[in-house]
């Protein structure tokens, strides 16, 4: 309890906000980098080379034997239905059709070319970060609320997302009752007189979306990934919050 | 006289002296049944002295067959395992006869090397970021002490619905929409009576 660090004489006394950094994680992998791609080359060719033939490669020496006896003139007759047999090119053949016409769905989806940065189905690779802009001041940030007596900090980001976001308790998951990071905002000192504050602090809270969620109706937002995080929010903010964001290339 | 002359013989040659004179005076015939020596008059052994005796013997067997089976759960060394022949000459029809080019073992020698100084580059910065994310933690729990010890107790509290913690990996293509999984699969629905 007792504090070795008081910088002034008087007890600072701040406003405390909860906010929810809401991430939708990444849904696929990122691409190889050259140097992965080569390592995986090269660890496919020698783990080929060192291994054991299978049964699939067997029966294709067999098939060749049969088909090199039989073009020699030498039939096998004890084997009637050799002819009809299917050989082990065949199988691989149909195999290779059937693979051809199965269609993954696109690793760049619709609205990673069009831009839209309302939707959480872009950038599928990436972190994308929800982030709502402010009524009055068109600020962006992260969705926040201010503490009320009794309740948790962890509760009022929750809070705040409910606000902004209208999820059912499963497609959000909230990582902890620890905050993740603080940003400090000070007031000027005509302002600290005023409101009796020193000044902001606020508490960020990290939470994945497991699931889609609906945005409520009236609000501004985004889901930006880490670039448009850098060209929207402000600097300082920026500094704050990026301190317990993963990294990105 | 001669008759006479021969049983004195044999008195004095052999211990065992069996007669086999059939005239007289002795007319005695014997056969190799009579040779042999008469049964002894078996005693009836007392049934408590047998029974401890197939007891001892049963215990006897019991403990050899301990022993084996504790040699059974014994590991054998790998020195002493020998492939079975039947694996053998799988391996033998198995086998590749390609051997590795040269240049192809020299590039992945240096594509190795390279991957080496990549992947230890990557495990730094994987370090840093995560100093990086927990000193930010720290230090935002600092912050709420000093403004609130009761803020700061409620945040340490572990969280227990957290864990155990699952989370599905990224894949290569995202899911499709609509996708009816197709092909065998094991029914496990619970049946209740």
């Amino acid at each position: 309890m007792s504090s070795a660090t008081t910088s002034s004489s008087s007890p600072q006394k701040w406003e405390l906000l909860g906010a929810i950094c809401l991430e939708r994680t990444p849904i696929i992998v990122p691409p190889m980098t050259e140097i992965e791609q080569q390592i995986s080359e090269m660890i496919e060719k020698f783990d080929n080379m060192r291994s054991l033939k299978s049964n699939h490669e067997l029966r294709h020496e067999e098939d060749k034997k049969l088909q090199k006896m039989a073009a020699d003139g030498n039939q096998d007759d004890s084997n009637p239905d050799a002819a009809t047999r299917q050989t082990a090119q065949d199988f691989e053949d149909a195999c290779n059709e059937e693979f051809l016409k199965f269609k993954p769905a696109p690793r760049t989806t619709a609205e990673d070319l069009s831009g839209d940065q309302k939707s959480t189905n872009r950038k599928l690779d990436k972190h994308l970060l929800f982030v709502v802009q402010e009524k009055e001041k068109k600020v962006w940030k992260l969705p926040e609320s201010r503490w009320r007596e009794g309740e948790t900090l962890r509760e009022t980001a929750e809070r705040a997302l409910r606000e902004y976001v209208k999820t059912p308790d499963t497609s959000v998951r909230v990582l902890g009752n620890a905050p993740w990071g603080v940003h400090t905002i000070k007031y000027p000192s005509s302002v600290r007189q005023k409101l009796g504050f020193t000044g902001v602090k606020v508490f960020f809270f990290k939470a994945q979306l497991l699931s889609s969620c609906t945005t409520c109706s009236d609000i501004e937002y985004n889901w930006l990934g880490r670039e448009e995080l850098r060209n929207s929010l402000e600097p300082e903010y920026l500094r704050s919050v990026s301190k317990f964001l993963i990294d990105e290339d | 006289m001669n008759k006479i002359l021969r049983i004195r013989e044999s008195l004095v040659l052999s211990s065992r002296m069996i007669c086999t004179n059939i005239y007289f005076p002795t007319f005695l015939q014997v056969s190799t049944p009579l040779l042999a020596e008469p049964m002894k008059k078996k005693k009836k052994m007392d049934p408590q002295i047998l029974k401890a005796r197939e007891e001892r013997k049963k215990k006897r067997i019991e403990k050899s067959i301990k022993k084996l089976e504790k040699n059974v759960k014994q590991l054998k060394p790998i020195e002493e395992i020998d492939l079975s022949i039947s694996l053998q000459k799988e391996k033998w029809t198995r086998e590749r006869a390609e051997t590795v080019p040269e240049p192809l073992l020299r590039q992945r020698q240096n594509i190795l090397k390279a991957w080496c100084t990549y992947k230890y580059q990557q495990h730094l910065q994987e370090m840093k970021m995560v100093d990086r994310i927990g000193t930010s933690q720290s230090r935002a729990l600092e912050q709420l002490r000093e403004i609130s010890e009761n803020l700061y107790i409620g945040a340490i509290q572990t969280d227990s619905t957290l864990l155990p913690f699952t989370a599905v990996g990224p894949s290569s293509t995202p899911p499709l929409n609509n996708y009816e999984v197709d092909g065998e699969y094991i029914d496990e629905t619970p049946k209740w009576k």
